[in-house]
């Protein structure tokens, strides 16, 4: 018996929306953001805060990127990829669990 | 909210805030500017999932998986989230079972079932990667199916998604007014 999300259609859409859809930010910087690896700073600090302790993240955080060139709209997707990604991670993780523990 | 253009909202967003403003009399949630803002790039399909996975059909009542989301977001130490969820839950459940989960899912006065779901759903929180095989034999063998743990695993991951959001953007705390606004429109209304 294997189980799977019951809304893999409406996960594939959100995915498809935020990491692949044309956007202000690279495609590849979405999907580096989603997997929190291959950025460069300031952009790894503010994700891995996002990645680890969110409620740690501070104004100046922000501030650093929009100082290094990035305009709200790519911060804006860099944070909602990040959080996606970390939101897909413990989908993953449980479910994949789950499906052992039923084999 | 840390960026002032999602704040500030679109020009067609601009003038849905103004009459929300209107009609409610109170300020826009963080969360509604952040749906309306660019809604196809996350908005709209983001609120299609959590509808789904919030009030869709599941083993768990509405009220449960209100708590599970607000148990998660605690843990997350996501104020705006999970004061939002506690509140909504505990309209719906025992107001006070709804704050001892929050406080101490070990002690909190709930059944066995609801209990080790909740160990589930911290340790998925706090350190996914270490969550193994026994974890899932533990929850179910506490009576929980597997098409019940699959719902509250969906939950687990949305909040930990939203959470982020919330606390990257820096949501401000709605005024206990506002929040017992925002629970009438999250039983009524839901996550459309």
């Amino acid at each position: 018996m294997s189980i799977e999300s019951q809304y893999s259609r409406l996960h594939k859409k959100l995915r498809h929306a935020v990491l692949d859809a044309p956007a202000t930010a690279d495609a590849a910087l979405r999907r580096a953001a989603y997997r929190g690896e291959g950025l460069a700073e300031p952009l790894t600090g503010y994700v891995e805060k996002l990645r680890q302790h969110a409620y740690r993240v501070q104004d100046h955080d922000v501030d650093r990127m929009l100082d290094a060139g990035y305009s709200e709209d790519q911060i804006f997707e860099v944070t909602i990829a990040a959080a996606l990604g970390a939101g897909d991670a413990r989908l993953r993780a449980g479910l994949s669990a789950l499906n052992e523990a039923l084999r | 909210m840390r960026l002032g253009s999602v704040a500030r909202g679109r020009l067609v967003s601009r003038h849905v805030f103004a009459v929300m403003r209107q009609v409610t009399g109170r300020d826009v949630p963080d969360i509604v500017k952040v749906r309306y803002h660019r809604p196809r790039f996350f908005g709209k399909p983001f609120s299609e999932l959590a509808q789904a996975v919030m009030r869709g059909p599941s083993l768990w009542t509405i009220g449960e998986r209100e708590l599970f989301a607000a148990f998660v977001s605690a843990r997350n130490r996501c104020q705006f989230c999970a004061t939002t969820h506690e509140a909504v839950a505990s309209a719906v459940l025992d107001p006070s079972t709804a704050a001892a989960v929050v406080v101490d899912w070990r002690t909190a006065d709930v059944d066995d079932r609801l209990r080790a779901t909740l160990g589930l759903l911290e340790k998925l929180t706090l350190t996914p990667d270490e969550v193994g095989l026994l974890d899932l034999r533990a929850v179910l063998d506490a009576g929980v199916r597997p098409e019940a743990i699959r719902d509250a695993i969906e939950v687990c991951a949305m909040f930990n998604m939203i959470n982020r959001v919330a606390d990257g953007l820096d949501f401000a705390l709605p005024a206990a007014a506002d929040r017992a606004f925002n629970t009438r429109v999250l039983l009524k209304i839901g996550y459309r």
